[in-house]
């Protein structure tokens, strides 16, 4: 195999479009994992919220959160 | 003047040489081809720095003596102690790295450049190289010629190589020949005058052949022949060391004061490694004859002897200069100090951080973050806001709402003062960059000068809010003074967010961005609903409530392009992976329609 060929290879294996694809889902997957887990700490923190103030706060947080999510979710089955 | 007669007098020198010696000429031509091939070397090896050796030197620099094994092993790859000097100045001149890290690369680059010694004494003058440079040179050119960035990279290395052995063949060719018309060796001068006299010549050959690695080469190439004694050699060692310095020096000449500082280290070091070496030179001939005696260096094998020498004075000078690094870095920070009034200069753009598309990027982005910063203090300011409200933990709500304190501040010389030329510098290094890198690369430079645009625009929204702003924080009018609030701590809310992302806060992530955006959203949605009701009531007048409008739509302005250039600052992947964090951003679509949902 000449020199051309293995760097060829290397190459290909570095950036063809597939590796590409499945780092970015994983990065997105990662992602979509941390805003779940932060919806879960919203989700707690709700009941023992002591004004409506930050209830409110909470609430949105929560929605934005879910949106977020929503996002990701609809990237990676792209 | 200097530099106009040096190359003049240089030429005539070379030709008066040529003329009167054929042997003077194949030294020269060797010189000469040596340095070229150093040229193909720094280039092979500068195609295969863009990310390796970056990703490298950041993550094994945290640690003193991780950044001395760094400067070695990288040296010693790559026989350039020149390149691993630009990369260090890059990367300490983009913040990438402190300086006590960049000095221990320093330290370990002049340990790691006398693996070049050993190489020549030992290989080069042994073996007939030029049979192995031809092939590579004829190897090396046509990988040149190849499309592929990688194989052009192998390509230059081989050349480089090629042309090295050639250049070190010559070299030994010429001294081997001059020997039969010229004895050089009767000049040798002894003693201490010698050493002075040759360290002084290593220095000055150093300095105009800009490379210690080519003055070693023709001290090993001279001494092989017996054209110089060992002890000369010796004292010409130690001035290639001293000498090479002043090739960081120059090179730091375009850097930062990071930079200078770095180059300062160089030549403390050099310096002190150079005294130590001519106080001790009689117990470094009988150590280095004790060290050779034990690993089976012939007692008249003074090419060798001069490696052994070379290293082991480089490596007394890193053991004792290592304990005192903190100190050094101290003097070097007072000594160069940052430029007091930073406010108004670059602190990360210079044309050091131009070397590599890593660093500029890096340097581009600290520098956008440096213009936040002050522009996020001209916006807190604007709306009567101090920065240490924004960045304490008191209830902003409270803390607005209850304070009449006005901060006078001209908008426009803070503008001109501490933004107009930041901004200018980041769009001129990240347009120039364009183009040469790839996509990916393109794309975070023009993300990066988005951002800057977007921080720009917001401090002139600003200055159109101030306006009414200052009209309305003491007025009698209730109503205005409170929706005037309102948009105050709205703002203040993402000024806030965003120096919590900058302090690397782990309570909040970039992603709080899109609800401190919904939050602002609903705000105004309330004022405008309320709006129509304050004027039937004749709490406010039809002009009040016009100025309410647009500084509602200034203030809207103001946060969604903070949160954009924030989104582009902070998204962890930012820098160094294609941007996936954006996929899941809300557009100002997706932030209105859930403004809409009534649970909110």
């Amino acid at each position: 195999m000449n020199l051309g060929k293995i760097t060829d290879l290397l190459q290909g294996l570095l950036d063809t479009k597939h590796a590409r694809a499945a780092k970015r889902d994983a990065e997105i997957q990662e992602l979509i994992d941390k805003l779940l887990k932060k919806e879960a700490k919203y989700l707690g923190k709700i009941p023992l919220a002591a004004t409506e103030k930050e209830t409110k706060k909470l609430k949105r947080q929560l929605v934005v959160c879910r949106a977020q999510i929503a996002k990701g979710m609809e990237a990676l089955s792209d | 003047m200097l530099k106009q007669i040096l190359l003049p007098v240089i030429f005539v020198i070379l030709g008066a040489g040529f003329w009167i010696s054929p042997n003077f000429k194949e030294i020269a031509a060797g010189v000469s081809i040596f340095l070229f091939g150093m040229t193909f070397l720094e280039d092979g090896f500068r195609t295969f720095t863009g990310g390796v050796l970056e990703k490298i030197l950041a993550k094994t620099t945290n640690k003193l003596w991780k950044a001395i094994s760094f400067g070695v092993v990288s040296t010693t790859l790559m026989q350039s102690s020149s390149l691993v000097s630009v990369i260090t100045i890059s990367f300490l001149s983009s913040g990438l790295i402190g300086l006590a890290a960049g000095i221990g690369i320093i330290f370990g680059a002049n340990l790691g450049t006398t693996t070049g010694a050993w190489l020549i004494a030992g290989f080069g003058l042994k073996v007939k190289i030029s049979a192995y440079a031809m092939p590579m040179l004829v190897f090396g050119i046509i990988l040149v010629f190849q499309r592929s960035k990688n194989l052009k990279g192998i390509g230059y290395i081989l050349a480089g190589l090629g042309l090295l052995f050639l250049g070190i063949h010559y070299m030994k060719e010429g001294f081997e020949s001059f020997r039969e018309t010229i004895d050089l060796a009767q000049f040798a001068v002894d003693g201490y005058a010698g050493l002075f006299l040759f360290a002084g010549v290593g220095i000055a050959a150093t300095v105009i052949m800009q490379s210690s690695h080519a003055t070693l080469v023709i001290i090993i190439t001279a001494l092989s022949v017996g054209q110089i004694t060992y002890d000369n050699a010796l004292a010409l060692a130690i001035g290639a060391n001293i000498g090479t310095t002043i090739t960081a020096i120059i090179g730091s000449l375009s850097a930062n004061y990071q930079g200078k500082r770095l180059a300062g280290a160089h030549l403390i070091f050099n310096l002190t490694t150079g005294v130590i070496a001519i106080l001790l030179i009689s117990q470094f001939i009988w150590l280095v004859d004790e060290i050779s005696n034990n690993v089976g260096i012939a007692a008249d094998n003074y090419t060798l002897k001069l490696a052994v020498f070379h290293t082991l004075f480089n490596m007394v000078g890193v053991l004792v200069m290592a304990p005192f690094v903190t100190k050094l870095v101290q003097i070097l920070e007072r000594a160069i100090p940052a430029p007091m009034d930073s406010i108004v200069e670059t602190r990360y753009l210079n044309q050091s951080v131009t070397e590599f598309p890593e660093t500029l990027l890096i340097a581009v982005r600290n520098e956008t973050l440096h213009l936040f910063n002050n522009a996020n203090k001209i916006i807190a300011h604007g709306i009567s806001i101090h920065k240490s409200t924004i960045n304490s933990d008191v209830d902003l709500d409270e803390t607005i709402q209850g304070s009449k304190e006005l901060i006078v501040e001209d908008i426009d010389a803070q503008y001109a003062v501490s933004i107009k030329s930041l901004h200018s510098a980041i769009t001129d290094f990240s347009g120039n960059a364009n183009t040469e890198m790839n996509s990916d690369f393109a794309n975070k430079f023009y993300e990066l000068r988005r951002a800057s645009l977007r921080i720009v625009q917001a401090v002139k929204d600003t200055k159109h809010l101030k306006k009414n702003v200052t009209a309305y924080i003491a007025s009698d009018n209730d109503a205005m003074r409170r929706e005037y609030n309102n948009i105050r701590i709205n703002i203040a809310r993402i000024l806030r967010l965003i120096s919590k992302l900058e302090r690397g806060d782990a309570n909040v992530d970039v992603h709080d961005l899109d609800e401190n955006k919904l939050s602002a959203k609903e705000g105004r949605n309330a004022t405008l609903r309320n709006i129509d009701q304050m004027i039937r009531t004749k709490a406010i007048t039809p002009e009040m409530a016009t100025s309410l409008m647009n500084d509602l739509s200034y203030s809207k302005s103001i946060i969604r392009d903070l949160t954009r250039a924030g989104k582009i600052l902070f998204n962890a992947n930012a820098i160094t992976l294609p941007d996936g964090s954006g996929i899941v951003e809300l557009s100002d679509d997706e932030i209105a329609a859930l403004s809409e949902i009534k649970d909110v």
